[in-house]
């Protein structure tokens, strides 16, 4: 590691450091706080706390409700955070929509588009039936990489060995890579299915899942062995076109 | 104001804005140059930036863009608006507290642990320290445990045993994460997490999953009281509490 300047010592990073947990501490909704609360979270000195508020809400980072004296996320924490969103909506995704619509209407089911990003199991897109405002929001939301079958069919597919993995999740691999599908149907309560099959990229990369979730009696795959050659079909579909127009994401 | 004024704090930020609206990726000297700051400056910035999250750094061009923490600071403003799981959820909550007189809790799922996004406060004068807001150990907590143990096996182990720093809040309190993973498959098998005065004398509570359209698990709705009154009413409070959680679960399906 190099060593601190006298320009830019540790302490300032730290100033930085305490920005970004004030920031992160309005996650998962925005509630408004006040500055002892935040400061009391943060284990932060109330007078520490205020400076960098103020800070905040001078570069509208934060505002503070006139009539509270509270703070909530502000337009500029809105324009990185949509920023950040926004550019979820890839080339992938664009060119994904219609065949992850088509497959919604086809199947009458919750069909997902996924991608693996920072370790963890992303939803790109929501098919176009389904997004009434509860699933719109799900758009961004975050699960450990093994938890859903989208997660799993890139991982099984991926050069990625960073993963721990027991030795039944590898036989579980092993099982997604023959079959050409991740399968979840022993988890939760609710008795939902959820299947999933990867997306190849010209190189042969998975970049992405499509994945379909819906009650179990319905998506039994034994019962209906052709839901799965449908979502291959439209992985298949995406990939083709990816290849087309030289996506390689 | 002249650059040299700047605050580190301030230089963060602007750092923050050059990315958008398109959440280009710059390299450390792109993102100086724009910024007019000394490549060294740039450099601490964006590492600090990068450890929390609010930038990623791709491991092989070495480039910096918009990272997770950015996005969920985005789905936050946009959950605000629009309601998230605990304005969905409130209602059935509030609903629940009316019929136990108990207090009830959302806790809401962030992987390595949980945060209490709605509290219904009980209809007695008994208050907890649980409050909204409150970030919760995943081995004191109710909610965490209810949802840990409807989760993969073996994700809930790594999650778990990612933790070697679980702490005591009363004797009772699990920190052997061994102990902790080996009541899961008991409160699957059950439908149910207690939590007998693990995270404060007096006081147990009781949690039950809320499940998202996937099935996965993404919060728990909590009962709290004195350990008395949970014991003696453990019966109307699962059957009502289950009762809730699939509302909810319900709710959150609805497309």
């Amino acid at each position: 590691m190099p060593q601190a300047s006298s320009e830019y010592s540790d302490e300032k990073n730290c100033a930085i450091g305490k920005a970004a947990d004030i920031l992160k501490i309005f996650i998962p909704n925005n509630r408004e706080m006040g500055t002892l609360e935040i400061a009391r979270r943060l284990g932060l000195h109330k007078a520490t706390a205020s400076r960098i508020l103020l800070t905040l809400v001078r570069e509208d980072f934060l505002r503070q409700e006139p009539d509270t004296k509270k703070f909530k996320l502000g337009r500029k924490a809105l324009i990185i955070g949509r920023s950040a969103i926004d550019s979820l909506n890839t080339g992938l995704v664009s060119l994904s929509q219609k065949y992850i619509d088509q497959l919604a209407d086809e199947l009458k089911e919750t069909v997902l588009l996924k991608k693996v990003m920072e370790g963890k199991s992303i939803i790109l897109y929501v098919a176009r039936e389904k997004r009434a405002v509860r699933l719109i929001r799900s758009i961004g939301e975050r699960m450990p990489i093994l938890l859903s079958s989208g997660g799993r069919a890139i991982l099984a597919f991926s050069k990625e060995k960073n993963i721990r993995m027991s030795e039944k999740m590898k036989q579980e691999m092993k099982k997604i890579r023959r079959d050409g599908y991740a399968l979840n149907n022993e988890e939760g309560s609710l008795g939902i299915t959820s299947i999933g099959v990867p997306v190849f990229n010209k190189k042969g990369k998975p970049v992405a899942a499509v994945v379909v979730t819906g009650p179990g009696g319905r998506l039994r795959v034994g019962a209906n062995a052709d839901i799965v050659e449908k979502i291959k079909e439209t992985a298949r579909m995406i990939g083709g076109e990816m290849t087309a127009k030289e996506i390689e994401e | 104001m002249a650059k040299q004024n700047l605050n580190s704090i301030e230089k963060a930020l602007h750092i923050l804005m050059a990315f958008p609206p398109e959440n280009d990726t710059m390299g450390t000297v792109e993102i100086s140059k724009k910024l007019g700051l000394h490549k060294a400056t740039a450099s601490r910035i964006l590492l600090v930036l990068t450890q929390k999250g609010l930038l990623r750094q791709d491991p092989e061009t070495k480039k910096f863009s918009l990272g997770s923490a950015a996005l969920d600071i985005g789905r936050a403003v946009l959950d605000s608006i629009s309601g998230d799981i605990a304005s969905i959820a409130r209602y059935h909550i509030d609903q629940l507290r009316d019929e136990l007189g108990e207090t009830v809790v959302l806790e809401q799922f962030m992987v390595e642990r949980t945060v209490v996004t709605h509290v219904a406060e009980g209809l007695h004068r008994v208050r907890f320290a649980r409050g909204v807001g409150d970030h919760l150990p995943i081995n004191a907590s109710v909610g965490a445990k209810a949802i840990l143990a409807f989760l993969d096996p073996e994700v809930a182990h790594d999650l778990i045993f990612a933790h070697d720093d679980f702490e005591n809040l009363t004797p009772n309190t699990i920190i052997d994460p061994n102990r902790l993973f080996d009541q899961l498959g008991d409160i699957r098998k059950k439908g149910y997490a207690t939590d007998h005065e693990e995270t404060e004398y007096g006081i147990s509570a009781v949690g039950v999953p809320v499940f998202n359209y996937e099935d996965l698990p993404v919060a728990a709705v909590v009962v709290v009281g004195m350990t008395e009154k949970i014991n003696l009413e453990m019966e109307i409070i699962l059957e009502r509490l289950l009762k809730t959680a699939r509302k909810i679960s319900f709710s959150l399906m609805q497309g």
